[in-house]
């Protein structure tokens, strides 16, 4: 596969930035309300970005609530088990994605939010 | 004034290779195969062909080097070999193993322009890599907080005293992130990037990429806070340590020396 077809990851150094996104779910879940980061394109226009309602799904996998954390963002799941998987040391140290299934992937995540916030 | 090929070092007009890396000069004579193949060295002392001959003639003190083995060609020798009479021959001639360095190998601090990504080996003191998030977020960080030194206090006053002030604090804000992008453009680097010792290149050509290129990054860092902030983050997991911005206009953040504070380039 060339260099041009497909995203190439470093998974190197990821240990404590997963170990942060876990430490941090689990914070939220013991805050009273839902705090997330506040998307800026959702902000100015109205319309959510792939990555909006992703902390809130990992929020709600720390509350178990494992429905409400798909119908969320289930690429919320997706950085869920990466983390995992990297603290763990289950992961290569370097991944070549297909660009088409990036594009594909989050592609697919972008319209689910659309269809969440009933734009779609 | 010439310069070397591979590390664009300057190069006196007597040097065969460069004395920095090793680097054979182009047409200096040196034979182009790898040093195990080199001619030994003239002897010290020895040979001092005279001005503007094409081949050296043999003279008390000099000795030929060795014949060459079937298929070695020696280059010829370049015009104007020797033409400092009396100099000694260059102490590299020949020697750049003996430099403890790899022959063939940058020097530390070298950064060649790479496609496909700056992943080279780095120096000892990591100059010449490329950056990590926890570098760049720092610089920046110094960088954010040189603004609101200035925009804050304004800002204040806009509160306290007259909405014009508050006005006055997002120019503010708006002149320094452009005084700083084209420090980037000029230099290679902000006050906060000099002080932490990185510096925004070319993606292709290693150079700075001048300032409206770099404003151009600025304004495509838009893109990196769009998305929920993530871009900032890319450099985390990218292989080429590129946020979104960075990838549009094709720069990479490499490390160099740390310098001192100072909110202007230094003189060079």
């Amino acid at each position: 596969m060339s260099t041009a077809s497909a995203y190439e990851v470093d998974l190197r150094g990821l240990r404590l930035p997963s170990a942060v996104v876990l430490g941090g779910g689990l914070v939220l879940a013991h805050l009273p309300d839902d705090v997330g980061v506040p998307c800026p394109l959702r902000t100015l226009t109205g319309v959510p970005c792939p990555f909006c309602g992703v902390t809130t799904s990992i929020r709600q996998v720390f509350l178990g609530r494992f429905h409400a954390a798909v119908a969320a963002a289930p690429l919320g799941l997706v950085v869920m088990a990466g983390a995992l998987a990297t603290l763990l040391r289950l992961t290569p140290s370097e991944l070549r994605i297909p660009r088409w299934a990036l594009v594909a992937g989050l592609g697919a995540e972008w319209v689910f939010e659309l269809v969440r916030f009933h734009l779609l | 004034m010439a310069v070397c090929t591979r590390c664009a070092s300057e190069l006196g007009p007597d040097d065969t290779v460069c004395a920095r890396c090793g680097t054979p000069v182009a047409g200096a004579g040196v034979p182009a195969a790898g040093p195990g193949s080199a001619p030994p060295p003239p002897p010290s002392g020895g040979f001092v062909p005279p001005p503007g001959s094409a081949l050296p003639p043999a003279s008390p003190g000099f000795v030929p080097p060795p014949a060459a083995p079937t298929g070695y060609t020696p280059a010829p020798p370049p015009p104007g070999y020797g033409q400092v009479p009396g100099s000694p021959p260059p102490p590299s001639y020949g020697a750049a193993p003996g430099y403890g360095q790899v022959p063939g190998a940058p020097p530390p601090g070298y950064m060649p322009p790479m496609a496909g990504g700056y992943v080279q080996g780095a120096g000892g003191d990591g100059t010449g890599s490329l950056a990590t998030w926890g570098n760049r977020a720092v610089g920046l960080l110094v960088d954010v907080a040189l603004i609101l030194v200035v925009e804050l206090p304004l800002y204040i006053l806009g509160i306290a005293v007259t909405t014009g002030f508050v006005y006055l604090s997002e120019l503010a804000g708006l002149a320094i992130g452009i005084w700083f992008a084209v420090q980037l453009g000029q230099t290679g680097a902000t006050p906060g990037m000099r002080m932490i010792g990185l510096r925004c290149v070319g993606q292709q050509s290693g150079q700075p990429i001048g300032p409206g290129l770099a404003i151009v990054r600025a304004i495509a860092h838009i893109v990196d806070n769009i998305i929920c902030f993530v871009g900032w983050f890319f450099p985390l997991w990218d292989k080429s340590r590129q946020t979104l911005a960075d990838k549009i206009v094709s720069t990479v953040v490499v490390r160099t020396p740390a310098q001192p504070f100072s909110l202007t380039p230094p003189a060079a």
